[in-house]
């Protein structure tokens, strides 16, 4: 019943006519579209000289510091290859192989070669003489530490890093 | 310019740092334009702009050209800010959609105001402030950058039409705010 109500008002209302605007309806409103179109045009070049002019604002005058700052790669340092430690450990282990070797001589005078007289005027420690009653293991010793040292400082120091 | 900007690019990617400051000094007031668009605050969008920087030299090797090289540094920028917004977003509005058409407070100038005001960048700026923040942020970008509106639609992420009508909106807007300064 209801559903024949509201069909049979659609058909009434469908047969009413609509009401039409003024003739030259269409006219104007294509012409205020046009004039708006025109104006928009006109102001487009104009806002956007004036916001390029405005709109941009700077950061603060160190930006670029310290964006630079953060984005360096890390600084290469170069550390020594040889300690401080060992450094020292060298030190004593010649100092005691000096010392080994002026007690062996000291003990071993007769069998030493003769003192020139230069050297006896002037009472310098004959180093050639304590190095030539060094045991040669010792001597030897010192050679391969040495060389072993030198050649771990070649090899190593243009590559240790410490980032 | 966008060669220029790719010899610098070159340059950079065989390790000359220095390259990269060219690059930062070019773009950087439009950085932190774009990024105070969004943030709202000085200090966060400078935060923003020098962490979208440091992004962009570390993805730098990614950048494969296809697009403007602005252009992407701006999406990186973007992405930085909106992600920034959601973790402070107890604090600040975040940027979506519904809240960006939200009106900014209204900072009108009173009338001894605006007699005072004889710089017209004053009135500019308080116009773009008092758009929605994504307008403001697509006026800039339409604007001061020429971006195309393909290009918008990279660095925001916005639908070409929805770029449009926003355009749209806040060019009307501009006009009525702006009209006696031109």
């Amino acid at each position: 019943m209801k559903k024949n109500d509201d069909a049979s008002l659609k058909n009434l209302l469908q047969k009413v006519e609509l009401d039409s605007p003024s003739p030259n309806f269409t006219h104007n409103l294509m012409q205020q579209l046009e004039t708006e179109a025109s104006q928009a045009s006109a102001f487009e070049p104009k806002l956007k000289a004036l916001l390029q002019a405005h709109t941009l604002q700077s950061p603060s005058d160190n930006f670029t510091k310290k964006v630079l700052a953060q984005t360096a790669p890390p600084k290469t340092v170069y550390a020594p290859i040889i300690s401080k430690k060992a450094w020292y450990g060298i030190a004593a282990s010649v100092a005691l192989v000096l010392g080994i070797a002026i007690l062996s001589s000291l003990k071993n005078t007769p069998s030493m070669p003769q003192i020139t007289d230069l050297q006896r005027s002037y009472r310098l420690p004959n180093i050639t003489l304590i190095l030539s009653s060094v045991p040669s293991v010792y001597v030897m010793g010192i050679i391969a530490i040495a060389t072993l040292l030198l050649a771990d400082y070649l090899f190593r120091y243009r590559t240790l890093r410490i980032v | 310019m966008e060669n220029h900007d790719q010899i610098h690019i070159d340059r950079v990617l065989k390790g000359d740092h220095a390259a990269f400051g060219i690059l930062v000094e070019k773009y950087k007031r439009m950085v932190y334009t774009v990024a105070l668009k969004i943030m709202d605050n000085a200090a966060d969008a400078e935060d923003i702009a020098q962490e979208s920087f440091v992004k962009a030299y570390r993805q730098l090797h990614t950048f494969e050209g296809k697009s403007k090289f602005s252009t992407w540094l701006y999406t990186i920028v973007y992405r930085t800010a909106v992600s920034k917004l959601k973790e402070n977003n107890l604090e600040t509005q975040p940027i979506t959609p519904e809240i960006t058409d939200q009106y900014a407070p209204d900072r009108t100038m009173s009338a001894v105001e605006e007699l005072q005001a004889s710089d017209q960048q004053r009135y500019v700026r308080a116009a773009i402030q008092r758009l929605p923040k994504m307008e403001a942020l697509l006026i800039t970008l339409y604007y001061l950058e020429e971006n195309s509106v393909k290009e918008i639609q990279e660095i925001t992420g916005l639908t070409t039409e929805n770029i449009k009508v926003r355009l749209f909106r806040a060019r009307k807007k501009l006009e009525e705010w702006l009209q006696f300064l031109m």
